[in-house]
């Protein structure tokens, strides 16, 4: 594009979204290209810069944003959106320059709806001042990842995100009512009122989890709920991953927990341990049961019972406790991997007669082929017919290239080894991170002749391709 | 870039980090990416690695931050932005690349003593403080935010000690703004020169009382750590907090409920959220806001509203939303800079009070 074009589309978006809303300054493009994807964050520690975006708009509303895409469709001009840039899939990186929409404008909350048990927000807004303002109410969003404190509506919803008490309250998806969406042509479009409903497919899972490549989700209704009147937690040592598997199934058969959270050996062993204390061997496992008093006195008896079936070693409330305290500590510098040391998550999702296999597979096909790389998991995310691994690799910085171009080979090749073994024993190519730029290449051997239909969707909403191109495999 | 190995460290620790993405009163404000904590250590330690140039507009984003230690507070691992912060401001001072607006706000420190240049005191201030005895015990330090855009707030000080029976006195001429030249250099010459100053004018007095928190935290943390601050210095919670408990004031409890807005320089960086619950707790009832004490959230900056007017009214319009939803019908303030945002922000009903001018009202 020439200065003078250039110049006059930038002309336009100033007026769309007001010129101070609208950067074209080299402080706002570099705090815009990297996120908390490995590869670029290795590709900034190694003093190279990534791709930028020409330009960074931040719209305040769903009109300002409908005017930003009708602007970009005519220049064809790609538009990534960014929330607050915690993702792990690259997935707001914008890869092919353009224009980058920084959604943290929309974060006003619109309405607390206590008769409807939601809150009406921009997506803009930070989760965490989402449940401020419930608990200033005496309720709860019950959406508590590891990144609720820096990440927006927006950004869980885009990639399907999940929280740690998901096995009672669900993920994300199951968390919105009504959405507010705005198409690449910059139409406004609402999703039905209600989630629940036989009025043809459900437009929100449409939306949910198309990471920015079908249109913007402006406006979001965010269920709360009450309090629990009690909240217990009990810590779990099992012999090995085999009972810890059989006893969680029998158990969500029978309630639902809201925290399950199952720890191979060598997670125990290793940050169990650091953070939690945990000091014996074996697969720890916490579980906090909450809601009516009543209720949580009832179904400890059960999960004990049912436990004590498996041999699990009852470790008492302590471990639980902590471990709630410390849930998002982990995730701080100084106890998270970090460069020079390659890492990545690559959780897989599968119902229970392929999980562990899938486990083992995944173990023995990454330590195999990359004995430089260390393979530790826990398994999260727990439902009444199958469970998800959130399965790590890390290399030591001492064994990662110094090459930024051979460390990024070897990175994709784990990646491609682990996601294929999941995949070619059931499993899903990913269960709460999303796919991104990181596995779009992968979502093709998930989904084989079924991707056409993410092909229609995207050819007939976003023809120009302007979408945050080069993710979701679109 | 001349910055000390800890706080390369540091924003190693942070450019990956985005843990205290929420807790920011500017980025709140502004929606910027730019002014996270993880985005500011991005940009310098790109500029470490030569990936980025330290020019006016790194520096520029050096100052959309309040120094309010939020970000700090609530890293559970110990990383302490505001430390990089600080040390790159004066590394881009000595490298030449400050935005103008910054080196406008250095120029009136040097020719006048405060950031705001030339201001004509407040007439009535000014006969106030003319009326107090030349020498006393005590001291009390107005600070350039309270003379130059609060004189109000200064004259219900200084008519508070006087209903307590203070013997004190306020300087004529107070010293260069230290508080300001940390805020704006850090640790360069002007700024422990200027705490030297202080220190000087302070010797004669027992006791020095620091009207605003952020003078009281510049003096007693920095000037205490550089060794260049001796006196005694108190904040003005802490002393009212004294004269209560000395009978030296006696105010009637009333069922006023104050909403407190903590001064997150004095609750964070010197450590006491409890001199402001203590005196409300002799005057009336306490109102908590959800994320207060320690944890406070920052409601106004007087010498950022000098060149982000716009951003400083919508962290004063988010801090009174919060402040509203918690039931606030009078909110309580310990420095200037908040008193005035808060004050812009409150809706019909609701009124912002310094902590003087609630305790007068008790007496």
């Amino acid at each position: 594009m020439t200065d003078f074009l250039f110049t006059m589309v930038l002309s336009e978006l100033e007026d769309a979204v007001g010129r101070e809303n609208c950067s074209t300054r080299e402080i706002d493009k570099v705090a815009h290209s990297v996120d908390y994807f490995w590869l670029s964050r290795m590709w900034a520690d190694r003093g190279y810069r990534m791709p930028e975006a020409d330009v960074v708009v931040s719209p305040k509303d769903a009109k300002e944003t409908s005017a930003v895409l009708k602007i970009a469709n005519y220049y064809k001009i790609p538009v990534v959106v960014w929330g607050a840039g915690g993702g792990t899939q690259g997935g707001a990186i914008p890869v092919a320059g353009g224009i980058v929409l920084d959604t943290k404008r929309m974060n006003a909350i619109h309405d607390f709806n206590e008769q409807g048990m939601y809150i009406e927000c921009g997506t803009g807004a930070i989760y965490k001042h989402l449940e401020w303002e419930a608990n200033q109410r005496g309720y709860a969003t019950m959406h508590y990842p590891s990144s609720l404190t820096c990440s927006t509506v927006g950004g869980f919803l885009a990639h399907r995100g999940i929280g740690v008490s998901s096995t009672k309250y669900g993920k994300i998806d199951d968390m919105v009512l009504q959405m507010e969406v705005v198409l690449p042509n910059g139409d406004i479009i609402y999703t039905s009122p209600a989630p629940k409903h036989a009025a043809g497919p459900d437009l929100n899972q449409i939306f949910i989890g198309s990471e920015g490549t079908l249109g913007v989700i402006t406006k979001a209704q965010m269920r709360i709920f009450e309090q629990p009147e009690s909240r217990k937690f009990r810590g779990f040592l099992f012999h090995n991953m085999t009972d810890a598997f059989n006893a969680g199934r029998e158990l969500l058969q029978k309630f639902k927990p809201s925290v399950m959270r199952l720890y191979d050996e060598a997670e125990t062993s290793s940050l169990i341990k650091k953070i939690v204390g945990v000091a014996k061997p074996g697969a720890f496992m916490n579980i906090a049961i909450e809601g009516v008093a009543e209720l949580v006195e009832v179904e400890e008896k059960i999960l004990l019972s049912t436990f004590a079936k498996y041999g699990a070693e009852d470790l008492g409330s302590e471990y639980g406790e902590k471990w709630w305290k410390e849930k998002i500590t982990f995730f701080y510098p100084g106890n998270m991997m970090d460069l020079p040391q390659m890492f990545g998550t690559m959780d897989s999702i599968a119902p229970y007669g392929k999980i562990e296999k899938i486990y083992w597979e995944m173990k023995k096909a990454i330590e195999t082929n990359f004995p430089q790389a260390k393979f530790i998991a826990h398994f999260s995310h727990w439902y009444e017919w199958g469970a998800m691994i959130y399965d790590r690799f890390i290399v030591e910085g001492k064994d990662v290239p110094t090459d930024p171009h051979e460390a990024l080979r070897l990175h994709n090749d784990i990646w491609n080894l682990g996601v294929r073994t999941a995949i070619q024993h059931g499993g899903v190519v990913n269960d709460h991170h999303g796919v991104g730029i990181k596995l779009g290449r992968l979502m093709k051997e998930q989904y084989g002749s079924a991707m056409q239909v993410f092909y229609g969707l995207k050819k007939e909403l976003d023809p120009n391709g302007i979408m945050n191109p080069f993710k979701l495999g679109l | 870039m001349q910055v000390s190995q800890k706080s390369k460290e540091t924003f190693d620790a942070c450019r990956f980090c985005w843990m205290c993405h929420h807790i920011c009163p500017i980025g709140n404000a502004t929606g910027h990416e730019r002014n996270t904590a993880r985005a500011r250590a991005l940009s310098l330690s790109l500029v470490e690695r030569g990936g980025l140039a330290l020019d006016e507009e790194v520096s520029s984003n050096l100052y959309e931050c309040a120094l309010c230690s939020g970000c700090a507070h609530d890293c559970i691992t110990g990383w302490d932005p505001t430390k990089f912060t600080k040390e790159s401001r004066l590394a881009a001072a000595l490298e030449g690349v400050l935005p103008p607006y910054i080196n406008t706000l250095l120029d009136n420190l040097a020719d006048y003593g405060t950031p705001y240049g030339q201001v004509e005191e407040n007439a009535e201030l000014s006969k106030a403080i003319a009326a107090l005895p030349k020498t006393a015990d005590v001291l009390l330090f107005l600070g350039a935010d309270a003379r130059a855009l609060y004189p109000a707030g200064a004259l219900n000080a200084i008519a508070l000690l006087k209903a307590a029976g203070v013997s004190f006195t306020v300087l004529q001429d107070e010293p260069t703004d230290a508080y300001a030249s940390n805020f704006l250099i850090g640790a360069a010459e002007e700024t422990r020169a200027a705490m030297k100053r202080a220190s000087e004018a302070f010797a004669p007095f027992q006791t020095v009382v620091c009207y605003d928190g952020t003078d009281a935290a510049a003096f007693l943390r920095e000037g205490k750590e550089w060794g260049v601050v001796n006196a005694h210095i108190v904040t003005f919670p802490a002393y009212v907090v004294s004269l209560i408990k000395d009978g030296k004031l006696a105010p009637k409890k009333g069922s006023t409920a104050y909403t407190i807005q903590d001064c997150a320089y004095i609750a964070r960086e010197l450590d006491d959220d409890t001199s402001i619950r203590t005196v409300i707790d002799a005057i009336g009832e306490r109102r908590e806001m959800l994320v207060s004490g320690k944890a406070t959230m920052l409601g106004g900056q007087a010498l950022m509203a000098t060149y982000m007017a716009d951003v400083i009214a919508k962290v004063g319009a988010r801090r009174m939303r919060e402040a509203v939803i918690a039931g606030a019908e009078v909110v309580v303030t310990e420095n200037v800079g908040e008193y005035l945002a808060l004050s812009a922000a409150a809706p019909q009903g609701v009124k912002v009070v310094t902590l003087e001018e609630a305790v007068l009202s008790c007496l």
